[in-house]
């Protein structure tokens, strides 16, 4: 299936979904149609929220591409949660020091946040391949260590002049934000970084030796060693990346949304990437438009209540309803069959 | 109960399983089936056991026929089998597994009156099992001893053992046939499926020797041991091996094959076998062994060791020039849900990227040249075996300087199975050294220059097909 056959296809199960989502919205007696418009215009109604949706979009997405990795590796990256924490920390690091006054900071932090995770990522692999230690457990007691890390930082060697609270370091020096482009507040380098992440991603799993053989690790470890691959190594690989892309995610909260380290920073975006990987199935530009489903959903939701006085949890309805939707149709390929019937007619 | 096979045949695919297969067994008898690997055996106790239909024929027990194809009504008419691998729950204590597996099991059950049940078979048998044990700390024999007594307790009257004692201690093999024969004496049929003679010979009174789908013979033990094993392996035609390496052995001896030492655990009863091998260059050198016999962990042992061989000229065979083709085609030996191009990509890609239009022409050659139905889009697990095989064949890098074939026709027809060996013979020269092991005697003898026996996890012989001929390996893989 070619790159546009499969961009298609995510088209037409969002279709699908969203007549699914409209269905139940009429059995609950909501006007769907008043709702769409409120999301939408809550989402994208104007600059700010536009601007908003999309980095939420950006860190989503971020999230979601690092686990495809580690899916595609055949591996279960609990741990990405902490990852994206020991990003945020890594960037947090570069702002306070020397460096987070030079004009190239916000750079230098963002890097310097995706080693920090890729690190934890490393640890992951080495838990699993060289202590047996399955990696849901190794990750999930990596994240705790993260959360813990972050707590103590935050009311201990970084807290703030005469007041230790978990409210936040200082706020980092201006050099050290990610800078918008004129008066505008649009999240132009979020977005350009979580583009560029995906065509190295794209490139990665489909075009090089090295993506080759982690997929291959991940559908048949049986077999690797009859093709001289070796797994252990595979397996680190697929960590660190997908630490890597979730420590930016991590930094880029940092510098970009908080200016400032605070315990809960990652957002709870890790665990998210991971039902977000688990509907797209693997597949990168899957990603790119759930997250971006999903961000709209919580960003204008937000106007549901407000305008329409709907419950609180009714943007969640929406969003689960939306997922099963988008389970049910892809587990039926009723999408593929379509996307294929109207390229082959053309 | 008395059981009276009548013509009964099966065939698979193109492959006669059962040709026209009649025998009857007496009641109160142990009697033995034996024959190779494929001889047609545990075709013909599924076909008993309800697990497959035949094509034609027909079974009657005690005259009555049986209605086949339904392993239910073999059940309710009291076949049962005690296989290879103990059905049971490991974690599990004896008594509790021993409930779990009853197919009347009983929505509430007194642990007191289970217990006694066992404990009287026991005391029966005078066989010792503590009933609170778990049963994964139990050894394979005591497993197989309380599957007997669920056998029993079932209403089972014919039982048949497949091929029952691999695992065995010495002494629960003891106690197991001591409690066989005590069935038999009290009216039950009893069935062994083996190919280890010393143990028909111990305690069977009748043999079915059955040979590619046939009945050979069936004759009243005990007879001479040899007569069992030419029985088995058919008539001796000696006919010229493809090699033509019956000639004298060539004297220049470049490679030496060490034997690694839990392979040769046996110093007391083989003192004859050197733990080094000897031999020429560019040869094949064939593994003969049974089922189970050890021949496919060795060759997997160079896999992992490929510097227990070594040369004359010192070059070194290391894990880079060494191919391994495993016999579990889907398991070990490929990505069942990958494409024959990312397979070509994964051994033949050496750079970092992939270039996928060059691996498509590689992929087409390839496909040319082994002869494989597909195209390079086609997914690995929907080939057919033979055209794994091949695939298998065709990723079998240039530089390979030894290469080990585990079972290499395994499964396949007579076509293909022709081809891989096409194939091995014409590039064994630009190798150091080609290894395979095979259940199959006629195929080892066939092809290969160099011969291993393999018996019970240990080299029990070695050496040119001249000086070592198939009667005397028939007889050391047998165990004798």
């Amino acid at each position: 299936m070619s790159m546009y056959q499969n961009i298609f296809k995510n088209i037409i199960t969002v279709l699908i979904s969203v007549i699914i989502v409209t269905i139940v919205l009429f059995a609950l007696q909501a006007s769907p149609f008043e709702i769409y418009a409120t999301l939408f215009d809550g989402a994208f109604g104007n600059l700010d929220k536009l601007s908003r949706t999309m980095l939420i979009t950006s860190i989503m997405a971020l999230t979601g591409l690092a686990l495809v990795i580690t899916f595609s590796a055949g591996l279960w990256n609990i741990g990405i949660e902490g990852q994206v924490l020991f990003g945020a920390i890594g960037a947090t690091f570069i702002a306070r020091s020397f460096l987070g006054n030079l004009f190239i900071a916000p750079i230098i932090a963002i890097i310097f946040g995706g080693i920090s995770g890729g690190f934890l990522g490393l640890l992951s692999s080495i838990l699993k391949t060289k202590f047996n230690v399955h990696e849901i457990f190794g990750g999930l007691g990596l994240d705790f260590l993260a959360s813990g890390l972050i707590v103590y930082l935050v009311i201990g060697p970084w807290k703030r002049e005469g007041i230790a609270s978990t409210g936040g370091t200082d706020l980092f020096p201006e050099a050290s934000w990610v800078p918008n482009i004129g008066n505008y507040n649009f999240p132009i380098f979020p977005i350009l970084i979580m583009l560029t992440i995906f065509i190295l991603l794209y490139f990665l799993l489909n075009r090089t030796s090295l993506g080759l053989k982690l997929i291959a690790t991940g559908l048949n470890s049986n077999a690797t060693e009859k093709f001289k691959i070796n797994s252990s190594e595979y397996i680190a690989y697929a960590f660190i990346i997908a630490g890597v892309v979730g420590g930016i995610a991590g930094s880029i909260q940092a510098t970009s949304i908080y200016h400032k380290l605070v315990p809960n920073i990652s957002g709870g975006y890790g665990f998210l990437g991971i039902l977000i990987a688990l509907i797209a199935g693997k597949n990168l530009s899957s990603i790119l438009l759930i997250s971006f489903v999903f961000a709209s959903i919580m960003v204008g939701g937000v106007q549901l209540q407000l305008r329409l006085g709907m419950d609180s949890s009714f943007p969640y309805i929406i969003e689960s309803v939306f997922v099963l939707a988008w389970l049910i149709t892809r587990a039926s390929n009723i999408d593929y069959k379509i996307a294929n019937y109207i390229f082959l007619r053309r | 109960m008395q059981i009276e096979f009548q013509n009964i045949s099966k065939t698979f695919k193109s492959i006669k399983a059962n040709d026209n297969i009649c025998f009857s067994i007496e009641s109160g008898t142990i009697h033995a089936l034996i024959g190779e690997n494929g001889a047609g055996k545990s075709t013909l106790i599924k076909i008993l056991s309800g697990q497959i239909s035949p094509d034609t024929g027909s079974i009657k027990l005690n005259g009555i026929p049986l209605k086949l194809g339904s392993s239910n009504e073999a059940n309710i008419k009291g076949i049962g089998i005690l296989g290879q691998d103990p059905l049971d729950f490991s974690n599990f204590t004896v008594l509790e597994s021993f409930v779990a597996g009853n197919p009347t099991s009983y929505f509430i059950f007194s642990k007191k009156n289970v217990s006694k049940k066992i404990s009287t078979y026991l005391t029966q048998f005078n066989w010792t099992i503590n009933l609170n044990a778990l049963v994964k700390d139990l050894s394979i024999g005591e497993r197989q001893q309380l599957e007997l007594i669920r056998l029993l307790d079932k209403g089972t009257k014919v039982i048949i053992l497949d091929e029952p004692t691999s695992g065995f201690s010495l002494e629960q093999k003891e106690k197991v046939f001591e409690t066989l024969k005590i069935l038999a004496a009290k009216g039950f049929t009893i069935i062994l499926v083996s190919h280890k003679i010393e143990e028909i010979l111990e305690i069977c009174s009748k043999a079915t020797v059955i040979q590619k789908g046939k009945v050979v013979q069936s004759i009243d033990l005990p007879t001479e041991p040899n007569n069992l094993i030419s029985l088995m392996f058919g008539t001796q035609d000696l006919k010229p091996t493809k090699l033509s390496n019956i000639s004298a052995p060539i004297k220049s001896q470049e490679i030496t094959v060490t034997i690694p030492a839990s392979f040769n655990s046996y110093e007391n009863l083989c003192p004859e076998v050197s733990p080094l091998i000897q031999i020429p260059k560019n040869i094949i050198l064939g593994v003969s062994g049974l089922q189970g016999s050890g021949a496919d962990k060795f060759i997997q042992t160079f896999q992992i060791n490929p510097n227990n061989i070594s040369l004359e000229d010192k070059s070194l065979i290391n894990k880079f020039n060494t191919t391994y083709v495993p016999s579990d085609r889907l398991e070990k030996g490929l990505f069942p849900d990958m494409t024959i191009r990312e397979h070509v990509a994964l051994t033949y890609n050496k750079k970092a990227t992939v270039d996928w239009n060059e691996m498509w022409d590689l992929s087409e050659a390839l496909i040319g040249k082994f002869g494989i139905v597909g195209n390079p889009n086609s997914i690995a697990k929907t080939l057919s075996g033979g055209n794994q095989q091949r695939l298998m064949l065709s990723l079998i890098s240039d530089s390979t300087e030894l290469l080990l074939m585990e079972q290499p026709t395994r499964g396949l027809d007579i076509q293909s199975a022709n081809y891989v060996w096409d194939n091995l013979i014409s590039t064994k020269v630009n190798k150091v050294l080609t290894m395979f092991s095979s259940t199959d005697i006629d195929e080892i003898y066939e092809y290969s220059e160099y011969i291993i026996c393999f018996f019970n996890n240990t080299i029990v012989a070695h050496g040119y097909p001249i000086d070592l001929t198939k009667d005397i390996t028939m007889q050391k893989i047998s165990g004798n």
